[in-house]
């Protein structure tokens, strides 16, 4: 028979030929050198390319797949879970308040409005405080900027770098002294 | 061990863990196609995420009469394909890489037929491989792949690929003989 061809090589390799077929080749593969060192040639490519090593997975591959299509849903249980156990602990709390008063029903309602009233009273002052800091703050720290900026254009010819940085900290550790002053004298109640 | 079946119904009815699994079956065949698709770990890594965002997305459309790693492959391969295209390199039709690949492997052995494995190592044949598949057209680098690395059947890439198996089978026989083609030139 003539020599195989590329076709009958690989079918031969693979077991897709029929059995009459395949000893025919074999007859001829065992006395023909030629196909022989064909098919061998390519029967060692073929393990070669099936033996491929793997290409290394980082170790925390799945879960980064699994936060990227499961992120606003964690999200979600976590505030629903946050937001259901606040509420938990809010009502065990005015039940047990209400249990151990001598209060009716009606009057623990009384009571339990009178205290959400004062908390949200307590809060709002609380607000317009920390609003107040933060605007004196940002308007102290703009000035503060533009006056540095300033002074530094002007003595950048004058001082060399190493004075320009040790002027830089100093004045932040002012600011901050300032700012942490402003402070505790508004929380004191007085006027600036 | 489940069935990948049981998975996507218990994915579908909102068992994440289900799906978890699957990711966990396949994220290695899938990076192991891909990683040789693009070259470039990155690159594949993130394709490979992106592959089973768009299937848990698409799943409701997974028919089960079908293979799910044949769907799944499926989607990774247009996952690849579109990623050509961006490139504007439009070499993926199988039709079209008979006309653009001028390389026909012959259909007799040649009379100087020299062997590309007898002198190296298997470990240096495989780095080899690993080297030259790139220069391999991506739609033959595909089968190539699916066959020898991903191990699927003949039949297997018929399915995801929906063309006859004997055209399967001609066009990876095709892109084995051209990788040993590019190994021969490196002797």
């Amino acid at each position: 028979m003539n020599c195989l061809t590329i076709d009958q090589i690989y079918l031969y390799l693979e077991n897709e030929l029929i059995p009459e077929e395949r000893s025919r080749l074999a007859g001829h593969i065992a006395a023909c050198e030629k196909c022989r060192r064909a098919v061998e040639d390519r029967r060692a490519l073929t393990e070669a390319a099936e033996s491929l090593p793997p290409l290394p997975l980082p170790p925390d591959f799945t879960q980064q797949i699994m936060s990227r299509i499961f992120p606003q849903e964690s999200q979600i249980r976590v505030w629903i879970a946050a937001l259901a156990t606040g509420f938990s602990l809010v009502v065990a709390i005015f039940l047990a308040a209400f249990l151990q008063s001598d209060l009716s029903l009606s009057g623990a309602f009384i009571q339990l409005n009178r205290s959400l009233w004062s908390f949200v009273s307590n809060l709002s002052v609380f607000f317009i405080k920390l609003i107040k800091i933060v605007s004196l703050c940002s308007n102290l720290l703009v000035q503060l900027s533009s006056y540095i900026y300033k002074t530094l254009t002007s003595l950048k010819s004058v001082i060399g770098i190493e004075v320009q940085i040790t002027l830089v900290i100093l004045t932040i550790l002012l600011s901050v002294t300032a700012v942490y002053g402003v402070r505790r004298k508004i929380w004191s109640g007085e006027n600036i | 061990m489940f069935e990948d079946k049981d998975l996507v119904r218990r994915t579908l009815e909102g068992e994440k863990e289900a799906f978890e699994m699957i990711i966990q079956k396949y994220q290695q065949p899938l990076l192991n196609y891909i990683g040789r698709m693009v070259g470039e770990r990155e690159l594949a890594l993130d394709f490979t995420q992106e592959v089973f965002i768009k299937s848990y997305a698409s799943l409701h459309t997974y028919q089960p009469q079908h293979k799910f790693s044949t769907w799944l492959f499926k989607i990774a391969s247009n996952y690849t394909i579109d990623y050509w295209r961006k490139k504007k390199i439009d070499a993926f039709s199988i039709d079209q890489t008979q006309d653009q690949d001028s390389y026909r492997p012959s259909m007799q052995i040649p009379s100087k037929d020299p062997s590309v494995t007898e002198k190296y190592e298997l470990a240096e044949i495989r780095e080899k491989i690993e080297r030259n598949l790139e220069k391999i057209p991506p739609s033959l680098r595909e089968l190539f792949v699916w066959r020898h690395v991903n191990e699927f059947s003949y039949d297997e890439i018929a399915e995801i690929k929906e063309m006859p198996v004997g055209t399967i089978k001609n066009k990876v026989f095709q892109a084995k003989e051209l990788l040993r083609k590019h190994l021969e030139a490196e002797i």
